[in-house]
């Protein structure tokens, strides 16, 4: 093959794939949690090559970021972000909660008639 | 700078995130892995190994009963999983930009090429089912892929992978080449070699220390893989190093009987095969000069480190594709070595932070020092690098 005409590097190793648990799905979301913490990672970092960029212009004080305090409106949507995001993360357990809970008041509702 | 891998003309350019990838999976196997591992170690010796000597009436000292004891509990399986996914994470943090810049690459190691050295690949060489059967170290390819005309991708690739691999192993990745430098000055301080050999160089990392240590004699190198050989051939020729770079085999090579000086080789030996490695010490016997010496650098075998280590070092086996790494850390290298036609008095096994050279006692208490080491023993073989050394009569 020519060097000009695009080559695709495999992404698998060959070989075998062991896996640590009795259930691989444990491996899996293992493999996407370190993996996502990697991305968690570059993405902060990134965050702080922007600020340390636009505090060398002159567009941002680091003290003035680390410092911040929100007023009362920010301070909410900002509370409403966190909610979010820590929800998302848990959105299985939370999924799970939600279906016995409404296996429960199912349950009442047949009790009822 | 911490700690930061030198930018010589060949390197894969990275954006941004793709360098803080790479970073990150740095810091994941050098820092938190090592602190997993050392919790670990710690529970082992406080909870599971008296346990099991309370309930079985004998020491936990089997590295395979050690395994299946340890990974009864769920911190061993998160650790040696998280270990998994961290070796393959660093994968695929290499690949795309190596990936995307590829024709650019090519193009980089050509203009590079200054004629200091050579570059021969063979086309024909039988590549080693030992080293093609599965991808070492999981990278993805392996070390002999060869995905195009002038392919430098495994070498683009392996080159930072050593980097985030080893954490001791300085800006030019060539501590183990350091290392071999540093025991021969003080145990052979009269070699003076006019001719080299690396055998299993990769992408020349621990050649271009002999290249700086004896930068009058004429350095060959070589593997079997062809664009680790390009690539290593075009790093060579940035860093301003003149190595003859070719396509062999180390079983069998083209080099003419006794015209060598000094053969090294370096975390070769647990990629070969129970057949290979003694063949290619014989070859070794073969190529060199009366007087000259082959050194080659591994890990300690299994019984020069207590059952513990053992456990950890046989892991790499069943979760890093190293397929001969546990059967070659039990073979008796020694004999391998005698039976090549080095005479027994002119064999040494020897270490790092040793040194003993031809004073055996020395070694012998070194190793037992090592093979009794339990609770409250550092991280890391307090041996070292393990040397084969072999001098021709």
């Amino acid at each position: 093959m020519n060097a000009d005409s695009k080559v695709t590097l495999p992404r698998v190793a060959k070989g075998p794939r062991p896996m640590m648990f009795e259930d691989e799905a444990n491996d899996i979301l293992l493999s996407m949690n370190v993996s996502l913490l990697n991305e968690l990672t570059v993405t902060r970092q990134r965050l702080d090559a922007l600020e340390r960029v636009l505090e060398k212009k002159g567009l941002v004080d680091q003290a003035e970021v680390n410092g911040f305090t929100p007023d009362d409106a920010a301070a909410d949507e900002r509370d409403a972000l966190r909610t979010e995001i820590s929800e998302r993360v848990m959105y299985l357990l939370l999924h799970q909660a939600e279906r016995a809970e409404r296996e429960l008041s199912d349950k009442d509702a047949e009790d009822e008639v | 700078m911490p700690d930061e891998q030198f930018e010589h003309g060949m390197m894969t350019r990275r954006s941004h995130d793709e360098a803080e990838r790479q970073a990150n999976v740095r810091t994941l196997r050098q820092k938190v892995l090592t602190k997993l591992a050392a919790g670990s170690r710690e529970m082992f010796y406080r909870d599971i190994a008296p346990a099991y000597e309370k309930q079985h009436g004998k020491p936990l000292d089997d590295y395979r009963e050690i395994r299946q004891e340890m990974l009864k509990g769920n911190y061993m399986k998160f650790q040696m999983g998280f270990h998994r996914v961290v070796q393959e994470l660093m994968w695929e943090a290499l690949v795309p930009p190596v990936e995307q810049q590829l024709p650019e690459l090519i193009d980089k190691s050509k203009e590079l090429d200054r004629n200091l050295g050579t570059l021969e690949l063979d086309p024909d060489l039988e590549l080693p089912r030992y080293i093609t059967a599965v991808d070492i170290h999981c990278q993805p390819g392996g070390f002999t892929a060869d995905h195009c005309d002038g392919d430098i991708a495994a070498g683009a690739i392996y080159d930072r992978a050593i980097h985030i691999y080893n954490s001791r192993g300085g800006g030019m990745t060539d501590m183990a080449g350091r290392a071999i430098c540093a025991y021969l000055d003080e145990i052979f301080p009269d070699l003076k070699p006019k001719r080299i050999l690396d055998m299993g160089c990769t992408v020349g990392h621990s050649t271009m220390a002999y290249a700086r240590r004896w930068p009058e004699a004429e350095l060959h190198a070589i593997d079997v893989g062809p664009a680790l050989l390009r690539y290593a051939h075009a790093r060579a020729e940035a860093l301003g190093h003149a190595v003859h770079f070719s396509q062999q085999s180390a079983e069998h090579t083209k080099f003419e009987d006794a015209s060598l000086d000094l053969i090294t080789s370096n975390i070769l030996a647990h990629e070969t095969s129970t057949k290979a490695w003694p063949q290619i010490i014989k070859e070794c016997h073969r190529l060199l000069k009366p007087g000259g010496v082959m050194i080659h650098a591994d890990l300690p075998q299994l019984d020069e480190v207590d059952p513990y280590r053992q456990f950890i070092y046989t892991n790499e086996t069943h979760y890093n594709n190293e397929p001969f790494w546990t059967k070659y850390r039990t073979l008796d290298l020694r004999k391998v070595a005698t039976d090549a036609g080095f005479t027994p008095d002119n064999v040494i096994r020897d270490f790092s932070n040793v040194k003993g050279g031809r004073d055996r006692a020395k070694i012998d208490v070194a190793v037992e020092h090592s093979r009794g080491l339990g609770h409250g023993a550092p991280p890391g073989s307090p041996l070292g690098t393990a040397f084969l050394v072999g001098i021709k009569e």
